[in-house]
């Protein structure tokens, strides 16, 4: 069996055919994936937690050191940490976000049910990338039945980030959502996945 | 600047699960067009592909972060198409008859005749049995080395170095008999 190669080719064929049948499979044209590729492959995993093995060579291999300075930061952290629970406690009713998929409204969107329980609010918006996370466009309405604020969206399918803009200024996550996003500017977004099959809750 | 596969693979296995979006977004083209030449139908390959990011993810503590990415991430995809194809048996059944009914050396030296264009090739790249095919596309389309291939295909370097050989003379056969029809 003939099997000799030069530059990659079979020297027992006429190289230029095949250097013609390279050139044009090297330039055959892609298909382009659907969008929602991403979004479902993200809604199917999850954060990984590092293994032992994974923590004690991180250990062996991050240089701890030492510093006193540190202990009294972590003591005062502590400290706040106690402080903020007491404040909490005191609070009255805890403060608690839900967010719920309901009935397909048509073929592609379904409708996403946003519920923030804080009461002592004046005023919540919701800020997403639906709405370009522009305050004003989907303003809450206290549901005292719920004992929250509650709003109704109709979304198409896909994977959006959003926050809660209590009282105009102080940005909220959702703490039930299936993953939070560092923002960059100190702030959490919510992810929320709103899938292509109808069905329950399935999705976020 | 973006950052390196192994990079991101080494964020995502710390905790950061977003940074995975970035790998699939980088590599779920090639992904779903190999999985669209594996099934020829839009849905499967779709699902496919996801199949095969959520997979990858869940194995990525197996991943060598000093070898490429890509030729390891294919290997999975390739693995769930061959286990998609054992199901749809019709399909594996005319690719064998396909690959018996042809000599892999019964080329003559005489030049392809004729015109040669895209479809052409595109058409008969998917006649060829998937592992010639996907030799071919990983070397030419996605541009991996020999050693890349071998290790995307789970080969040694001699057996992917002859599958390029066997796959080119088959596509040129069968793109001669096509110009020869025509």
């Amino acid at each position: 069996m003939k099997n000799e190669m030069k530059n990659g080719f079979p020297l027992d064929v006429p190289e230029e055919d095949l250097r013609r049948i390279a050139g044009m499979i090297a330039s055959l044209p892609d298909r382009e994936p659907p969008v929602e590729i991403i979004d479902f492959v993200m809604a199917g995993i999850k954060p990984k937690k590092m293994g032992r093995l994974r923590v004690l060579w991180r250990r062996l291999t991050v240089p701890v050191v030492f510093a006193p300075l540190r202990l009294a930061s972590v003591a005062a952290s502590v400290a706040l940490v106690f402080l903020a629970v007491a404040l909490f406690v005191n609070r009255g009713p805890e403060q608690s976000s839900t967010t719920s998929l309901q009935q397909a409204v048509n073929g592609n969107e379904r409708t996403v049910v946003f519920s923030l329980n804080m009461p002592g609010a004046s005023r919540v918006e919701l800020i997403g990338s639906f709405n370009r996370w522009k305050p004003g466009d989907s303003v809450m309405a206290w549901d005292d039945s719920r004992k929250a604020w509650v709003l109704s969206l109709d979304l198409p399918k896909g994977r959006y980030e959003y926050a809660y803009l209590v009282d105009g200024e102080k940005v909220v996550s959702d703490p039930n959502a299936l993953m939070l996003r560092d923002d960059g500017f100190g702030n959490k977004n919510s992810i929320l996945i709103v899938e292509r099959n109808n069905g329950h809750e399935a999705g976020i | 600047m973006s950052s390196t596969d192994s990079t991101l693979v080494h964020e995502i296995l710390a905790g950061d699960a977003e940074a995975y979006a970035i790998l699939v977004k980088r590599y779920q083209k090639p992904i779903f067009n190999l999985m669209l030449r594996m099934t020829s139908c839009d849905e499967d390959a779709m699902d496919l592909t996801q199949e095969t990011f959520v997979r990858a993810y869940e194995k990525l503590e197996q991943f060598k972060p000093c070898s490429p990415f890509f030729p390891w991430l294919y290997t999975i995809g390739m693995n769930l198409a061959r286990d998609f194809q054992r199901k749809v048996r019709a399909s594996r059944t005319a690719m064998e008859s396909l690959s018996r009914d042809m000599d892999p050396l019964s080329d003559s030296a005489e030049s392809l005749s004729g015109r040669l264009d895209a479809d052409q090739v595109s058409q008969m790249l998917r006649k060829l049995p998937p592992d010639y095919r996907e030799s071919l596309m990983l070397r030419f389309h996605e541009g991996l080395s020999v050693n890349e291939l071998a290790s995307a295909l789970d080969i040694s370097v001699s057996g992917a170095k002859m599958r390029i050989h066997r796959g080119l003379l088959k596509l040129r056969e069968l793109l001669g008999e096509k110009n020869h029809e025509e």
